[in-house]
């Protein structure tokens, strides 16, 4: 009947708000995380729409997608910030080498193993261009998809740190291995696609100059985006000093974020790296910035309900059956790459407790980087015949993961005793 | 690989900054910040345009496309804060005083406006003859259309200048209990005199039918309008008995406003009564309901910037070249009949000295409402002669008293003693 085609979008906005926050409530009543619940009432929202056939599937992409792409880049944005929020020099100085083994160590192993885990079984498991039995033939996949595996998502651990709020030096490490993931990720990418484009293209001498430029690319988007962010940072600063009311710097933050990942995108960079990097300046170069990112803390609510829910509406459950093999694969090899990394990366670096056992347990959503990274790979010619296995395989790394993130992190959070016993649910009512 | 809408993000961003600046540098000068983001809106555009970072058709895509669903949504949170600010002790006492200043103000500039236009427009305009129709009938036409399109005014900037200023008092009650009003009054004025308008044009007989059935569906709407709202009023009242703190209280009361908003737009209500019956309904239901407005206020600044900036954008100064002298007749009777409908009204509704003096300086701001109607003439075929003068002299004068509205109605909460801030 297509009730809702001629809707318009202050009436999508308010659906997502208050669906989402009802969700959210229901979520919290059964111990979950409220991300958890966003999530979920966007997945329902979706079935309810199509199920009751009110809007067409290019109305649904027009509102759902297109129409609210700001909202997405500003929540990605906002979060990146708050990331590095928490990220002041001295706490990591106390931290020590320990956050930098974790962030590494647990990238590389979740790249290694799952490379090695699909280059093994690929052959085995009748995919379309590699022959049975030739694992060779398998690794350019392999290394592809370990690259994309590294990848994890901040938005739903920061929120699910907020929500709890938790505090501490486990809350630090992870904050920061999200941080420096983001970095490491698309450094391990680039590599791995250059390696498996190079091994398609064998011999070929044009195989190695371009090499060179694929190596290039990523490194100088990783450098760019720190520089530019250094900059905004800086700039952020000596505005920030200026602004008398706490009213106005939101104003103003929110203007300066937004620009700042605008700027980042037409410049080619990325924008969460950039804002990183801008928050990181921002808080290290005088405490009175905090105020800064007090001031976006309201807004932040709304906003993040929107966002959750939204990507609950572009999950892709059906990938979970479609992606086969090869996408349970992906999925048990990240989970034992990102846990396991990350127990290894404390050994090396003496840490002990909470850390080592649980911090790779809040590693696992995967979101926009991810898909992000997929479309890269999707772009080169050489990868044509695994475009089909790479969409389902990262989609439903994507929707697994999303919906099993945050309660994952939520748990590794409360086992790390860095979330206040009494939650101020209760006092608040009395106003 | 640029992301789709990175440049969308960029403006977004721009606006906001630039905005901020504006509002500063407006504050230094002692004018309303609204003035300011007005300015940088102008500014914005000029600088776009000149230096071509965006490519000017995208630029108007983006502009009206993507961005033109602000404007909805802000109206809707300004609506319901207007609402919200009128509870029903001071109604009471203040109630008699707003209805008929609502109504003197409105048909004030109707009639003013009107018979100026009437007398002195033969002399600064030669009007294109019409077969048909005598050019008595057809300036009177012209002009009762032009007086019915002043008695509209804006809301938002009004809204906007007593925030700032922490305005608190009965011309500040009154001023946005009459401003609630207005648009209900206008839109009344409006129906009524195109239907007389476009029977002055067509022909005696089709008047009467005309007049009957444009009168009837402005009051299905304002009466749709005002059940739907306080429906949401009192279901906003139940659902916020799940808010525990103060992050959900945001999140719910701005899908509250956005979902009541959006179900009047869905019906072809009309979004600002709805929700300013939504806020008025919440407000009377009991005390606690403030903390939707509070929880409003936290968010708003951002939002307001960057509407009125984008409304910046829009003004269209260069229309009012070719038509100054109507223009600038239509602005100060305008004005005249506002300040003279208000001392009436005042008058009849038994207000106090200082509402009688000063609210006709608050009611100068005109935008959407007014640009809207413009365009219901654009679109009636009978109008056709003078439809294009008549929407130039629209967008130019919205320019000029929009620009110039927010210092007068800073002026007048300063002089009638109610503003706390500096």
């Amino acid at each position: 009947m297509m009730l809702l085609e001629e809707v318009e979008l202050i009436f999508i906005l308010s659906v997502l708000l208050l669906v989402g926050y009802a969700f959210g409530v229901l979520a919290k009543k059964v111990k979950l995380p409220e991300v958890t619940g966003y999530i979920g009432a966007g997945i329902i929202l979706k079935q309810f729409i199509f199920g009751l056939d009110m809007m067409s599937e290019a109305q649904f992409k027009r509102l759902f997608s297109l129409d609210l792409v700001p909202i997405n880049h500003l929540a990605l944005a906002l979060i990146a910030f708050a990331v590095c929020g928490g990220l002041r020099i001295e706490q990591m100085k106390r931290l020590g080498k320990g956050i930098i083994y974790i962030a590494f160590v647990q990238a590389f192993a979740t790249f290694v193993i799952v490379a090695i885990g699909i280059s093994i079984i690929a052959p085995f498991a009748d995919v379309e261009g590699i022959p049975s039995g030739k694992i060779l033939a398998a690794m350019p996949l392999a290394l592809v998809l370990g690259g994309i595996a590294t990848a994890t998502a901040p938005a739903a651990t920061v929120a699910v740190i907020r929500e709890l709020r938790a505090k501490g030096p486990f809350t630090t490490t992870l904050l920061a291995t999200v941080a420096i993931d983001d970095a490491i990720a698309l450094l391990i990418f680039a590599f791995g696609l250059t390696i498996a484009e190079g091994l398609l293209t064998a011999g070929a001498s044009a195989g190695a100059a371009s090499s060179v430029w694929i190596w290039l690319g990523p490194l100088l988007e990783v450098v760019g985006s720190l520089v530019v962010g250094m900059l905004v940072g800086l700039a952020f600063d000596y505005i920030a000093k200026k602004v008398r009311h706490e009213v106005e710097m939101m104003t103003v933050s929110l203007g300066i974020i937004t620009f700042a990942s605008g700027l980042s995108m037409l410049l080619g960079l990325s924008p969460l790296l950039t804002i990183m990097s801008a928050g990181f300046v921002l808080v290290n170069l005088s405490q009175r910035n905090q105020r800064v990112f007090a001031s976006v803390e309201a807004i932040q609510g709304p906003i993040f309900v929107v966002f959750f829910t939204l990507a609950g509406t572009q999950l892709h459950l059906e990938n979970l059956i479609s992606c086969g093999i090869i996408g349970s694969v992906f999925l048990v090899f990240r989970f034992l790459g990102k846990v396991g990394g990350t127990y290894l990366g404390a050994v090396f670096a003496r840490v002990r407790g909470a850390a080592r056992r649980h911090l790779g347990f809040a590693l696992l959503p995967q979101a926009g980087v991810a898909i992000g990274l997929m479309l890269v790979a999707q772009e080169s010619p050489h990868f044509l015949v695994h475009k089909s296995i790479l969409v389902d395989v990262v989609l439903a790394s994507v929707a697994l993961n999303e919906l099993l993130g945050p309660p994952l992190a939520a748990h590794a959070l409360r086992k790390s005793g860095e979330v206040p016993a009494s939650r101020p649910v209760a006092t608040s009512r009395a106003k | 690989m640029i992301p789709i809408g990175a440049d969308l993000v960029f403006l977004i961003g721009a606006i906001l900054t630039i905005a901020y600046i504006g509002g500063r540098v407006s504050n230094r000068l002692k004018l309303p910040e609204v003035t300011g983001y007005l300015f940088a809106g102008i500014l914005l555009k000029a600088a776009i345009t000149w230096i071509g970072v965006i490519p000017p058709e995208r630029f108007d895509m983006l502009l009206t496309e993507h961005l033109g669903q602000i404007p909805q949504i802000t109206l809707a949170m300004i609506a319901f804060v207007i609402g919200g600010s009128l509870p029903i002790e001071q109604l009471k006492r203040l109630g008699r005083g707003i209805a008929w200043i609502g109504l003197t103000e409105g048909f004030g500039a109707f009639v003013m406006v009107g018979v100026l236009t009437y007398l002195l427009a033969p002399f600064v305009w030669s009007m294109p003859i019409v077969e048909g129709v005598t050019p008595t009938e057809h300036i009177l036409a012209f002009a009762l259309l032009l007086g019915a399109l002043s008695s509209a005014t804006a809301p938002a900037a009004t809204v906007a200048v007593i925030r700032e200023l922490r305005a608190k008092g009965d011309v500040t009650t009154t001023l946005l209990g009459v401003v609630g009003l207005d648009d209900a009054v206008a839109l009344f004025i409006f129906t009524f005199a195109s239907a007389i308008a476009s029977g002055l044009l067509a022909g005696a007989e089709q008047a009467s039918v005309g007049v009957i059935s444009t009168l009837v569906v402005p009051l299905i709407d304002v009466l749709g309008s005002a059940i739907l709202g306080t429906a949401m009023g009192f279901l906003a009242h139940y659902g916020s008995r799940l808010f525990r703190s103060k992050r959900e209280t945001i999140v719910g009361g701005l899908g509250f406003v956005l979902l009541s908003g959006g179900i009047a737009v869905a019906f072809g209500l009309s979004p600002l009564f709805t929700n300013m019956l939504a806020g008025f309904t919440l407000i009377n239901l009991s005390a606690r309901n403030m903390r939707f407005f509070r929880s409003l206020e936290d968010i708003e600044a951002p939002i307001y910037a960057v509407f009125f900036a984008l409304a910046g954008t829009h003004l269209a100064f260069e229309d009012l070249g070719t038509l100054g002298a109507l223009s600038a007749i239509y602005i100060l009777a305008r004005l005249g009949g506002k300040v003279f409908g208000v001392k009436i009204g005042a008058k009849l509704g038994g207000a106090s000295q200082t509402v009688s003096k000063y609210l006709g300086l608050g009611l100068v701001p005109q935008a959407g409402v007014a640009i809207g109607l413009v365009l219901l003439v654009k679109d009636n075929p009978a109008f056709a002669s003078f439809a294009p003068v008549m929407t130039n002299i629209i967008l130019g004068t919205v320019a000029v008293n929009e620009i110039i509205g927010p210092p007068f109605t800073a002026y007048a909460l300063r002089k009638a003693g109610e503003t706390h801030s500096p």
